[in-house]
């Protein structure tokens, strides 16, 4: 809050984008600047809502549903109107069976079948109308995201780069992201940018993401798939494109770092990597650069910089990751990670360990 | 005794009649989903003729039933009588019903002029 | 000449009524004291349901609620999904259809009196099976809908097993009585009662009915390749052997979105049924309603793709479902505006049944119309799997479908039961629903808008929908007070309310003419029908009209059948289109093998589910021999009716064959029930090899088309066989059984050969049904073919046995023995070739 408090905008502190900028061990230049910028742009919560949009595929969509919204509810009001007027009216003196016959007809077939037509064929040209401008070439930044049950795995192939639980964009620019799933179906959702599209075992999908603005949404599996499908969130975030890249470049400056091996910047640190390995955390979570390589859980390299634990549990704090650490099945019952019983020195010193993943 | 003897029009004619317009739309629909998906998926290049070409054969199929329940409609002849009255009521059914799916047929064209370009 | 009537009268009635004691309760076969059963089981599950779904709310008022934890929500939502779909709404409509529709159309019974038991009794051990999950511990939790691969092996306990067996057996029951319903509107309407005549109920069970047939086959199927996957190991919905994930959803939808129209279309006809009576005049537009309802049922089965636009396929395939679902609103345009057209000026009374109406009215529009949203490819995109959709068929489902059927219960619960309802207590259930429903429904469309995805346990406070939340659950309260109140009405009613008479609603359908509560046989003697609503004044005829013949001829019928006969239980059974009486049809009396089988069927579906290979064959065993039992054709029987000089006072037949026999038109349903599967197994073989990357898989060699065309090719000579045996029986002045049964045994010596040569084939395939998905589909298809093949050699021994000795009375049935069996043996030949087309050069010529 300070932070921001200093960059100099004079916008009330507010909503989520604050705390996160807020939150201490996110430093760096990148992400102060850019909370500045998310303030400017992105509503106060709603960061998960299909009518608070922030690309132009999303915005196709909701005007689409207002259109709808309107002609039907206008539609629902003369339907509810006749309903009215026909059990509160009086009948006709004139009313002989067979005029009554033949004005019944030709109220079934303008009311029943001509009106809804007109309406309705309106809908699907509007319909095929908006599918045709949501088309979008392939072209742009690739990102690979699979789904397991209940995290995200999210891959920068182009960039050699692995996160987990959250996607960085350029902002203005297409991303391209190609969808898998690890073991059932899952769906690939973030309604302020665009509808949702499943992800499959078997088949690829694909959907092209483009938001007009930097900003930070909450992106949520939306097919079914299990105990957790509840607290199976994303983040996607998108900066401008000179603080994405400033972003890919600090990732892969840690990477380096891991891979040049220094002497670790503290004890503690030293300390954490060995119980790291000692209790077997690596047997499922990769480190780049370690012996741990194995894609059971998520990737863990840049795990200091993450933003939430447990796809979107909770924030990824220090006294969460110890909490997520001791406790994974009290705050996410279901999930695959054991219980991991540390005495509190040893749990802060992983604590420090982990964070040291930038 | 045998009802049959009675109809002033065939039974194939009044089954044409009642269910032309649905059987084809049914042919319709499962046949141009069918070419959709497994034509795209499996790389074949003519979906959108083939689409196009079933499209039109159904809605003749359709126009045809609804010709056929006129055609029905006008063998009743007077209403005088229960048979007369059931067979033109299966006319006025047939030729409301197949019009409908005609409509419908050409509504579920529409969408092939939105991906001429894929 | 008094005494004589009585002495009829009193034969008459004790040949109806209903069997006594213990064992009477399970040999019962009546339409009504069935239907009633149907409909008081499936309320109770209603109530479960209901139940269920409050806990739910409880757990979503608040976000990160831990009222429960996520396993315990999930095995609520399975259920309470699976049983609203399975266990409530559709058998309670065919509990109504099973009262009800005799009482309208002018019928004793329904046609088929043993299916109607066999269908309720599996429909009951389904759900108890079911529900027995509970008693394991392990309520299924992959959801009503069970997409693969959650619900397949490698994700999914034992309770999908209990899911999956329960709800096969439910799907028994719906195809049974699937057939039941189309059959009795077919041909046992009343003298008189043409197409045109049909009563609108009848008109919608009647589409409902048929598409039971199609949509529950390819359920059937699908959830019996499920269980095949999960208790054998098949590979159908694995994605590491050859199979697909979105196989399954293709099958379930192709139900599913049928399943809603299925329950919708009876709901609609209680609705025209209800605004007729309210607005004492006849329904406006009839023949247009009568096609809306003929569209809708054809164009829903166009509709399963709309819940799969999501999935990512080829967005012109998907777009034809979006133009099919947008249609589909014409149809229920016209009926809603045929039901406003009818209440034109009528100023009809507002009773309790007629507040649901208009309470359906609102909740259906709403419903429709956001429906009509979703069928919006793009749209659909934002709400599917969000409260949007939750919202949407809450409305469609409680507004079009529960509503009716709470409108149906107050008005034909004085028919039930002679009595009639405290009307206040009726109103406070009403409003209570209604603004439930819609406090509990109206604010989730605005949750999915704002981010909540469906089935979630919780949800976090940053989507800012604690409020609607509360409010919702608010609103759930509000309907289990309506239904209590409802519940507390009717129970009371039953003991204490005052006296019905015939006609309280003064409804001008046949089902006014008798007494409240119904005489058991429905009709003394049957109506003869001038009209669509009898009971309001008779028609006049203009002079000269040769229909007054007609009518004689009917009146004949009807009047022979006044009080009779009393040797046997029979109805009329009239012509499909024209209504003319054609026959005299049997109905079955009182009989234990229903029951029995079933109880065989439940028995080997829990030697499934329990992996109890012993308990499988013993159960079909039982169920197969008490199944023959049951359709095994009494000589003693025929002669009685053959010589009880029936036929010559009524002047129709009384031992029908063709289509004049209700036989003829249950084997027709059957052959679309099998048909249908056949074409799913197909589908199956296609789609898996759509997304195959090398279809057979390259260690797998098809099948050799010339030792597979030995096999199967003497199915085709034994349907050819039958045929001529069946033309050879038909021909007039038959006498020599020589010719249909050397036919006969040379058609079964055919059958035998290719379960013979089939047999070898099968277990000398080169693959094996669980290595990869391509053997799973061949060994299955090849399966079933002879599964039909050894059913069709049952049949053929068993025309064979029958043919050896013919007495007089034995004739008719006997030809109608063997039109069946040759229709069977027809379908078994087309499944075969079929197969071998599929199996055996598909591979090699595509």
């Amino acid at each position: 809050m300070k932070r921001v408090a200093k960059s100099g905008m004079g916008v009330p502190p507010m909503g989520s984008a604050v705390a996160w900028a807020s939150r201490p061990w996110i430093g760096g230049r990148t992400f102060a600047a850019t909370a500045a910028l998310l303030l400017t742009g992105c509503h106060p919560g709603h960061r998960q809502s299909a009518l608070h949009t922030a690309a132009e595929a999303s915005g196709e969509i909701a005007r689409l549903w207002w259109a709808m919204f309107i002609v039907l509810t206008l539609s629902f009001i003369f339907v509810m109107a006749l309903t009215w007027i026909a059990i509160r009216r009086r009948p006709r003196a004139d009313d002989s069976p067979t005029t009554t016959v033949r004005w019944q007809n030709r109220f079934v077939i303008f009311g029943g079948i001509a009106f809804p037509t007109a309406v309705l064929t309106w809908m699907l040209l509007d319909s095929l109308g908006t599918s045709r401008a949501l088309r979008q070439p392939p072209e742009g930044l690739r990102i690979e995201v699979v789904g397991y049950q209940w995290w995200w795995d999210v891959r920068y192939p182009e960039h050699d780069l692995a996160i987990a639980n959250e996607i960085y964009i350029p902002a203005g620019e297409p991303v391209v992201i190609d969808l898998g799933a690890a073991d059932v179906i899952h769906s690939f959702w973030v309604p302020n940018l665009h509808g949702k599209v499943d992800m499959f075992p078997d088949y690829p999908t694909r959907i092209v993401l483009r938001a007009d603005r930097p900003g930070r949404w909450r992106g949520q599996c939306a097919e079914f798939c299990g105990r957790q499908h509840a607290w199976m969130a994303f983040e996607v975030v998108a900066l401008p494109r000179e603080e994405f890249d400033a972003w890919l470049a600090e990732r892969a400056a840690a990477r380096a770092a891991i891979t040049a091996a220094p002497p670790p910047a503290s004890e503690a640190i030293a300390r954490g990597k060995d119980i790291f390995f000692r209790e077997s955390c690596h047997t499922c979570h990769p480190v780049h650069g370690t012996p741990a390589d194995s894609l059971i859980g998520p990737d863990l390299t840049h795990l200091g910089t993450r933003l939430t634990l447990g796809a979107g549990r909770i924030a990824n704090t220090d006294e969460n990751l110890a909490r997520w650490i001791i406790d994974p099945q009290g705050l996410k019952p279901g999930n695959l990670m054991p219980e991991t019983p540390l005495d509190d020195a040893e749990l802060s010193d992983l604590v420090a360990y982990l964070r040291s993943l930038r | 005794m045998n009802p049959r003897d009675r109809l002033p029009v065939s039974r194939w004619t009044l089954r044409f009649c009642l269910l032309g317009g649905g059987i084809a739309w049914t042919l319709h629909l499962v046949g141009a989903w069918a070419i959709a998906e497994f034509g795209i998926l499996g790389g074949f290049a003519g979906v959108n003729t083939l689409i196009l070409v079933l499209s039109a054969a159904m809605l003749l199929a359709a126009g045809a039933a609804t010709l056929v329940s006129a055609h029905v409609r006008r063998a009743a002849g007077p209403e005088n009588h229960e048979d007369a009255r059931t067979v033109a009521f299966c006319g006025r059914f047939g030729i409301v019903t197949n019009a409908v799916f005609t409509v419908i047929i050409a509504a579920q064209t529409v969408p092939v002029f939105y991906f001429l370009d894929q | 000449m008094k005494t004589a009537d009585d002495a009829q009268l009193a034969a008459f009635d004790a040949r109806w009524r209903s069997p006594r004691g213990w064992l009477g309760f399970f040999t019962e076969v009546n339409n009504q004291q069935l239907g009633v059963r149907f409909m008081v089981t499936s309320l109770i599950f209603f109530a479960i349901g209901g139940f269920l779904a409050l806990l739910m709310r409880i757990q979503l008022t608040v976000p990160e609620n831990d009222f429960m934890g996520p396993q315990l929500y999930n095995e609520l939502f399975t259920l309470h999904g699976s049983t609203m779909m399975f266990l409530f709404a559709v058998p309670f409509l065919e509990g109504l259809a099973l009262y009800v529709l005799p009482l309208m159309i002018g019928s004793r019974d329904v046609a088929f009196p043993r299916l109607t038991a066999f269908s309720y009794w599996t429909y009951l051990f389904g759900g108890l099976i079911f529900y027995a999950s509970l008693l394991t511990g392990t309520p299924p939790d992959a959801g009503w809908f069970a997409y693969t691969p959650l619900s397949g092996p490698g994700f999914a306990g034992l309770g999908m097993d209990f899911w999956v067996m329960g709800l096969a057996l439910v799907e028994i029951a719906g195809l049974a009585a699937g057939v039941e319903i189309v059959v009795t509107i077919l041909k046992l309407r009343a003298p008189g009662m043409s197409l045109r005549r049909l009563p609108m109920l009848a008109w919608t069970l009647l589409v409902s009915g048929a598409m039971m047939i199609f949509a529950f086959s390819v359920l059937l199927v699908a959830t019996l390749l499920l269980e095949l996957d999960r208790a054998a190991g098949f590979a159908f919905f694995d994605p590491d052997r050859g199979g697909s994930s979105l196989l399954w959803q293709h099958l379930f939808w192709f139900f599913g979105h049928p399943e809603v129209y299925i329950m919708f279309l009876p709901a609609t006809g209680i609705v025209s049924t209800l605004v007729t009576t309210a607005a004492r005049r006849p329904l406006a537009a009839y023949p247009l309603v009568a096609m809306a309802v003929v569209v809708t049922g054809f164009v829903s089965f166009g509709l399963w793709m709309h819940h799969m636009y999501a999935t990512g396929l080829p967005e012109l395939g998907l777009s034809f479902f979006a133009a099919a679902s947008l249609m589909i609103g014409v149809a229920s345009g016209i009926q809603i505006f045929a039901w406003i057209a009818t209440l034109w000026g009528s100023r009809p009374r507002i009773t309790v049944p007629f507040l649901y109406v208009l309470g359906f009215f609102f909740n259906f529009v709403l419903g429709g119309f956001t429906g009509v949203m979703v069928a919006v490819v793009p749209f659909d995109w934002q709400v599917h799997d969000t409260f949007f959709i939750v919202a949407h068929f809450h409305y469609v489902l409680i507004g079009g479908v529960v509503f009716p059927v709470f409108a149906a219960l107050h008005y034909w619960l004085p028919k039930v039961t002679g009595r009639l309802q405290n009307e206040r207590l009726g109103r406070w259930g009403f409003w209570l629903n209604f603004a439930g429903c819609n406090l509990t429904f109206f604010p989730m469309h605005i949750m999915g808008f704002l981010g909540l995805a469906r089935r979630v346990y919780t949800y976090p406070e940053e989507l800012q929908i604690g409020g609607y939340n509360i409010v919702s659950t608010l609103g759930a309260f509000l309907m289990a007070a309506g239904f209590v109140a409802i519940v507390v009405d009717l129970l009371r009613s039953v003991r204490r309310g005052p006296a019905a008479g015939d006609n309280p609603w003064d409804t001008g359908t046949l089902d006014g003419s008798m007494s409240s509560p119904p005489p058991i046989y429905s009709f003394l003697r049957p109506p003869v029908v001038r009209s669509r609503e009898p009971l309001w004044g008779p028609v006049k005829h203009k002079a000269g009209e040769p229909a007054l013949e007609e009518e004689a001829l009917s009146e004949r019928a009807s009047a022979a059948l006044h009080a009779a006969p009393s040797d046997w239980r029979a109805t009329l059974a009239t012509d499909a289109i024209t209504g003319r009486p054609s026959g005299v049809q049997v109905l079955a009396e009182p009989s234990l093998s229903p029951l029995l089988s079933a109880l065989g069927l439940t028995l080997a579906f829990v030697g499934v589910l329990l992996k109890s290979y012993l308990l499988i064959p013993l159960g079909l065993v039982l169920a197969v021999s008490f199944l023959a039992r049951w359709m095994y054709p009494s000589s003693d029987y025929n002669r009685k009716v053959y010589s009880s000089g029936l036929a010559e006072r009524s002047g129709l037949p009384v031992l029908l064959e063709g289509a004049r026999s209700c036989s003829w038109w249950g084997m027709l349903c059957f052959v679309g029930i099998a048909g249908s599967a056949f074409v799913a197994l197909f589908f199956c073989y296609f789609y898996l090899w759509l997304f195959a990357e090398s279809w057979p898989p390259p260690d797998a060699a098809p099948p050799d088309p010339l030792r597979g065309a030995i096999a199967h090719a003497p199915l085709l000579l034994a349907a050819g066989a039958a045929w001529l045996a069946k033309r050879r029986l038909a021909a007039p002045g038959f006498s020599a059984a020589r010719g249909p049964l050397l036919l006969l045994s040379a058609a079964l010596a055919f059958t035998v050969l290719q379960l013979g040569l089939g047999s070898f084939e099968l277990a000398t395939l080169p693959f094996s049904p669980r290595d990869h998905s391509y053997g799973s589909s061949v060994w299955v298809m090849l399966m079933v073919v002879l599964t039909f093949s050894l059913t069709a050699a049952l049949l053929l021994a068993c025309s064979l046995a029958r043919a050896r000795r013919i007495e007089p009375w034995d004739l008719t049935p006997l030809r109608l023995q063997l039109q069946l069996t040759t229709m069977f043996v027809l379908l078994t030949a087309l499944a075969a070739a079929g197969t071998y087309a599929v199996v055996h050069l598909a591979p090699r010529l595509l």
